[in-house]
């Protein structure tokens, strides 16, 4: 049909646009021009002889991956009128909310730089950079005080901006009537039922075997993990991302997991990426900002105090003050609902020539969001590698967890989800703790916004993060959630109060996620 | 295909409801608008865009110009086009929307006024409408197709482009990608005058 032709010429368009300006253009370039001393390519063919030679060689895969990331991180083309702020969010009362949102957040960091007199950025005097360069891979030994800093906001601020998100044009009596939501959330977006998430995520079913399930020990190996180990070695040796992706649904072995997944984020090792890396670096010893002592705050107060990420203290440091400089970052607010602040250089305040995105990659770090970094130490030891993939993930999928959406897999879909499952299929506990003050998504919030970091036991914890990959959505957040409540319901329902409640919740560690999954995904009778 | 703008006169929105008296309970599920063309001669139309605002389902009806003389008749070219997949939920209820010739069911040939049937039958929302209409009819012929594209696909790494001629439908966001700024030195530095 001639509007289907249209419409993938319009997305063929906007993917070449995006890969011409990247490196592996100037690659295949490069690699065409020095084909040509090859005696198989012959000027009558030359076309056909050069695409011969980059599908032998491997760079066809290459550009094949760099396709699919494309396809997988940008939204498709929309309507040639929609304005760009109908990309990053199609409703209205949602880009206000998140305009006003980002506002109070601003006022914040705002106040408590004139409260502290600190400037939001200032350039190290040349005895410090020594010092820091010195320091650099111990940061974490430094002691700085920090007392006076507090983080800009918590989940639990988030969360009240979320409950108080509502739509003009939506019936919001005062009085519940079949319109309120029982939930907290009260927007109505389109969240899937058990039906279609069984659908959804069909390879999680009982009849497909999971790593997190059968790699246990009673399991004899020959069943399925030694299968699953061989096809992920041959994933890894053809170098598809799209085959990786399709592959990690049902989890990846630990020993091929650093590879897989910088191979689904198409991730590269080239000099070039280091070097980019090297000058961030050069950038966090040359100036300092004031959303470095948030960093710093962050990390002391969530990941040093955790057993499982204390050890990687410095790395967190080195990866998140990189990554507050990292203007490559500034690109993912196309289609994040979110803007980056802008401040003006002093005394050219309104003038939008001076106006500079502060911090440099326009993310303001909370409480609790060094631990979206914490998880990948155990996979990555290098630190530019380590950043890479952090930075991708980030872009891909963290920066939907703290910014209002109607994406599906925003942090108000994920809400709404959790609360809808939850209603439907475990009623009387909601009920009951709906009657007792204890709204379940009160406890559940922290849980999804940090990805479950800091919660489950660290491999436990990666299995669940390869799905996310794997299905290239969050929506696995919330069901987990529900399914946590569903296995604890027998004791939730005996709680009388919203402290018991969290009390039954507080420890996570010692659930396995993908049995609690299955469960209540294909096992629940309903 | 190139495309002009035809200058409409919307008209105001009608309910249709039943009965005469407007309760606060029910709300008129059901709204007409008329779009006619008063200083355009009868036109072939080749695009109806607008923006959505929560309606879940679009009829159209038009009256063309019969060169007899019997009197034009209201004949539906578009049935029930769905806009919102589920009424009651968020999806699709503010898209940009494009419908064209070859979606309708007759030929638009000579058009003379066109009636939007709007529908939402769920409660749940206040109001519902449409938004930034706008009927466009084919451009001049000699413009060209401005982008022709081989219409094999990834699996053999095929883009070929050929850009025919240049033409002012040229979508706007391929001359403005994703800008990656450098942000200017911060706050000490002083920034150079124009």
């Amino acid at each position: 049909m001639l509007q289907e032709e249209s419409d993938l010429a319009l997305i063929i368009a906007q993917i070449v646009q995006k890969l011409k300006g990247s490196t592996l253009y100037a690659q295949l370039e490069r690699q065409a021009w020095a084909s040509l001393q090859r005696p198989e390519i012959k000027l009558e063919s030359l076309k056909e002889d050069i695409k011969e030679f980059f599908k032998i060689s491997g760079w066809e895969k290459k550009l094949q991956n760099a396709v699919y990331s494309e396809l997988n991180v940008f939204p498709l083309p929309s309507h040639p009128a929609a304005p760009p702020e109908h990309l990053k969010e199609p409703l209205v009362y949602m880009r206000k909310a998140q305009g006003s949102w980002e506002k109070r957040i601003l006022k914040s960091l705002n106040s408590m730089c004139t409260e502290l007199s600190i400037p939001l950025a200032r350039k190290r005097p040349v005895g410090e950079q020594k010092e820091l360069l010195n320091k650099w891979n111990e940061m974490g030994t430094d002691e700085p005080d920090l007392s006076l800093f507090r983080p800009v906001y918590a989940p639990k601020d988030f969360l009240e901006v979320l409950i108080n998100l509502r739509n003009p044009n939506y019936e919001n009596g005062d009085s519940h009537s079949f319109r309120t939501h029982l939930g907290l959330i009260q927007v109505p977006l389109k969240v899937k039922d058990i039906p279609e998430l069984k659908e959804f995520f069909v390879e999680l079913g009982l009849t497909a075997g999971q790593l997190g399930i059968d790699d246990s020990t009673q399991v004899p190996p020959e069943l399925f993990e030694n299968e699953h180990v061989r096809i992920g070695q041959k994933v890894l040796s053809e170098q598809d991302s799209a085959a990786a992706q399709q592959y990690i649904r049902q989890g990846s072995p630990t020993a091929l997991r650093a590879e897989l997944w910088a191979l689904i984020l198409n991730t590269s090792s080239q000099p070039e990426d280091i070097l980019y890396y090297e000058q961030l670096k050069t950038n966090v010893i040359q100036h300092d900002l004031l959303v470095d002592s948030l960093i710093y705050k962050d990390v002391k107060l969530t990941a040093s105090n955790d057993d499982y990420y204390f050890v990687f203290e410095d790395y967190l440091y080195q990866v998140l003050l990189c990554f507050s400089r990292d203007t490559s970052v500034l690109g993912h607010f196309a289609y994040n609902s979110a803007s980056p602040p802008k401040s003006y250089i002093r005394g050219k305040l309104g003038l939008e020539e001076y106006a500079v995105f502060y911090p440099p990659n326009g993310v303001i770090p909370f409480h609790g969001f060094s631990m979206y970094v914490a998880p990948l130490c155990f996979l990555y030891h290098e630190p530019s590698k380590l950043y890479q993939i952090f930075r991708e993930m980030y872009v891909r999928f963290f920066f939907r967890l703290h910014s209002i959406s109607s994406h599906p897999s925003g942090i108000v879909s994920l809400c709404l989800l959790f609360e809808t499952l939850l209603q439907t299929y475990l009623p009387q506990l909601f009920y009951h703790l709906r009657e007792i003050g204890a709204q379940p998504l009160r406890i559940s919030f922290k849980w999804m916004v940090r990805a479950f970091s800091g919660y489950l036991a660290t491999d436990q914890l990666l299995l669940l993060w390869d799905r996310i990959l794997g299905y290239n959505s969050l929506e696995i957040l919330a069901v987990l959630a529900a399914a946590v409540f569903a296995f604890r319901a027998v004791n939730l329902m005996e709680v009388t109060s919203l402290a018991a409640a969290e009390a039954v919740l507080a420890d996570l560690s010692t659930l396995k996620v993908m049995p609690l999954l299955q469960i209540f995904l294909f096992a629940t009778v309903t | 295909m190139s495309r002009v703008s035809v200058p409409c006169h919307v008209k105001g929105t009608v309910a249709l409801q039943v009965g005469d008296v407007r309760t606060s309970q029910g709300r008129p599920g059901v709204l007409v608008i008329d779009v006619t063309f008063p200083s355009v001669a009868p036109f072939e139309l080749q695009e109806i865009m607008f923006k959505n605002y929560y309606t879940a389902f679009l009829t159209i009806r038009v009256r063309q110009h019969t060169s007899t003389h019997t009197p034009a008749k209201w004949v539906t070219c578009l049935r029930d086009y769905c806009l919102m997949p589920d009424p009651h939920s968020e999806e699709g209820a503010q898209e940009y929307v494009s419908l064209f010739k070859h979606q309708m069911l007759c030929d638009m040939g000579k058009v003379l006024e066109l009636r939007l049937i709007l529908r939402q039958p769920s409660p749940l929302w206040l109001s519902f409408t449409v938004e930034e209409l706008q009927i466009y009819q084919q451009g001049p012929k000699d413009l060209g197709i401005w982008l022709q594209v081989s219409p094999t696909l990834p699996a053999s790494g095929q883009y070929a482009f050929a850009l025919q001629s240049p033409s002012m439908t040229f979508p706007k966001w391929l001359s403005h990608p994703v800008p990656c700024e450098q942000p200017a030195p911060l706050l000490e530095v002083s920034p150079h005058p124009g």
